[in-house]
């Protein structure tokens, strides 16, 4: 079956998660590209490599999870957005939450089980063949 | 005046002179009834620090210079908080009254001071109830501030944990995430040579890595980082999973029963606050058994008619399930029962308990919407009863009937 391949981008600061999610990910067939930050996310997208969904850590230095969010909500409301956390850092707010509020179709709670981001991806955006090597 | 129904008020007069202490008593009872206080006495430091030790006094009349020691070393001995002594209100009697003596005898915890030529009724009077309302005070205070400590240091190993938890939380994305990606190649491997055994050891980092993201979570809803993760359980299977734990906590000389209700209906809780609830309650029941005894957990369905309200005071009817958890330790008095949900009540000696872990257990059940109750017989044991909500579903309406 033709298909075209589905793109993700993965933002989050820590590169031991940014790389097992996108490999993971790769393997699975979809295109990926990552970022390290919500700003350098938001330079590339605007440049024109637009992904179909997004995986993006909401505690980050720089430009927030939340406030990429929002941003992305604005511009590319196409976009699927899937919102990540490791807990901690607030007290009585759940950020994942707030992300949802703020427009995140789905949240994953750290440790992500790649199985279900996997379902999720499919479930979001659908398969994908592309080639990864 | 004090009124007949209150006990009498136990006294304690500390000097070597008897002629003093007679003096001291004689102004005492010229206002005080016979009914209405004991007096105590002793005429060595040595021997009234041994009365104190055994007994608590509403006030003590302390002489400064006394054979064995003088009244300010006794003093900071009874109020060295270690010698767990700092219970009684002392006024402090001077022969010669100088000034620094009185600065010295109030900085060392006396509550007053008063000067042997100045004995009469009414100062004697005074001076006891400024004593008793001045330590009443000072304790109070105490209190607060270490209520405040204890507030300090939970918010501190709050903190401490959710920074862990983040950084914990990455780390085992990364190690089970490449578990499952290094699977998935391997599984494109037919026939490589060692492949099983390769397969066994990714899952022990597996296994090992998820034993991790538990103890990460528990740490997250015990300091109350984590908003709980209400699900629909059967509790009957998280009593098996802190099973495991429960011969570690107790040791040998305890024997565990666990009698866990067939068909026992579902209800809506954390599953980690649950088994966190268990193990304060274990914790509590070893502590109070002193290594031999034996301790009980038994679920149930439990069915409360409208009708039958009284039988469980305060309680909604309703469908529930019922968890108990007993022991045959030392029991609790009843004064002590009546405060053992409020945070920060302990009698556990410091550094032993910090008081919160009933309270924790407390505010788990409210905030899904159940009961606690404790029964307890001092020298006989103890057991809570703990109520949950059942859900409402048509498939458990038998066993109810069975058992309400
Ligand atoms: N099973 C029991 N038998 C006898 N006394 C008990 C029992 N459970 C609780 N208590 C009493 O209730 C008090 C409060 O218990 P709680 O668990 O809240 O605090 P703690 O055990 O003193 O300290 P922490 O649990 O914070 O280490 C205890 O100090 C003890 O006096
Ligand atoms: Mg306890």
């Amino acid at each position: 079956m033709e298909q075209k391949a589905k793109k993700i981008l993965v933002i989050d600061d820590d590169d031991g998660v940014r790389r097992t999610l996108c490999d993971g990910l790769r393997d699975c067939g979809y295109l990926v590209w990552e970022a390290e930050n919500g700003e350098q996310a938001m330079r590339r997208i605007d440049k024109g490599m637009q992904p179909d969904m997004i995986v993006t850590d909401i505690i980050m230095p720089d430009k927030s999870g939340i406030q990429t969010i929002m941003e992305i909500r604005d511009k590319y409301p196409d976009i699927k957005l899937l919102a990540i956390s490791g807990g901690g850092h607030a007290r009585n707010v759940d950020y994942l939450e707030v992300a949802r509020k703020m427009g995140a179709h789905a949240i994953m709670h750290k440790p992500i089980k790649m199985k279900e981001l996997e379902d999720l991806a499919r479930e979001m955006v659908g398969e994908s063949h592309a080639r990864n090597d | 005046m004090k009124s007949v129904t209150n006990p009498a008020l136990d006294v304690l007069i500390v000097d070597d002179n008897k002629i003093d202490r007679e003096a001291v008593k004689r102004s005492l009872f010229h206002t005080y009834g016979q009914g209405d206080l004991v007096v105590h006495e002793a005429g060595m430091g040595g021997a009234a620090l041994q009365m104190l030790k055994d007994s608590r006094f509403d006030c003590v009349f302390l002489d400064y210079r006394l054979p064995d020691m003088d009244g300010l070393s006794l003093l900071k001995k009874i109020y060295d908080a270690d010698a767990g002594l700092a219970k009684d209100p002392v006024v402090l009697l001077t022969g010669q009254g100088s000034e620094n003596v009185m600065i010295e005898a109030l900085r060392s915890g006396a509550q007053d001071y008063l000067s042997k030529d100045n004995i009469t009724s009414a100062t004697i009077n005074i001076a006891m109830i400024k004593a008793r309302e001045i330590f009443k005070l000072r304790r109070s205070w105490k209190q607060a501030e270490d209520r405040l400590h204890q507030a300090q240091k939970m918010e501190a190993v709050g903190q401490l944990t959710s920074g862990i938890a983040h950084d914990f939380n990455n780390l085992l994305t990364v190690i089970l995430g490449n578990v499952h990606n290094i699977r998935r190649r391997i599984d494109l491997m037919n026939g490589v040579f060692g492949l099983r055994e390769i397969q066994e050891k990714i899952s022990l980092i597996e296994s090992a890595a998820n034993r991790g993201a538990e103890l990460v979570r528990r740490l997250m809803v015990f300091t109350r980082q984590r908003a709980p993760l209400p699900q629909a359980v059967n509790i009957n299977a998280c009593i098996q999973d802190t099973a495991l734990l429960l011969n570690q906590i107790l040791g040998d000389g305890i024997n565990v029963r666990i009698s866990l209700a067939e068909n026992l209906c579902m209800t809506v809780i954390d599953t980690g606050q649950l088994e966190n609830a268990i193990i304060n309650m274990v914790l509590n029941a070893r502590d109070a058994m002193d290594g031999q005894g034996s301790l009980g957990i038994g679920t149930g369905n439990f069915f409360l008619d409208s009708g039958g309200s009284d039988k469980v005071p305060g309680m909604a009817a309703g469908q529930y399930v019922m968890l108990t958890v007993s022991d045959t330790g030392h029991g609790m008095r009843p004064d002590v029962a009546a405060r053992i949900f409020e945070p920060f009540f302990t009698t556990k000696e410091a550094g032993k308990g910090s008081g919160l872990g009933l309270s924790m257990v407390y505010g788990f059940v409210k905030e899904f919407g159940g009961y606690i109750f404790v029964d307890s017989r001092e020298n006989a044991g103890t057991t809570f009863r703990i109520y949950l909500p059942c859900i409402k579903s048509g498939q458990n309406e038998e066993s109810f009937q069975e058992n309400g």
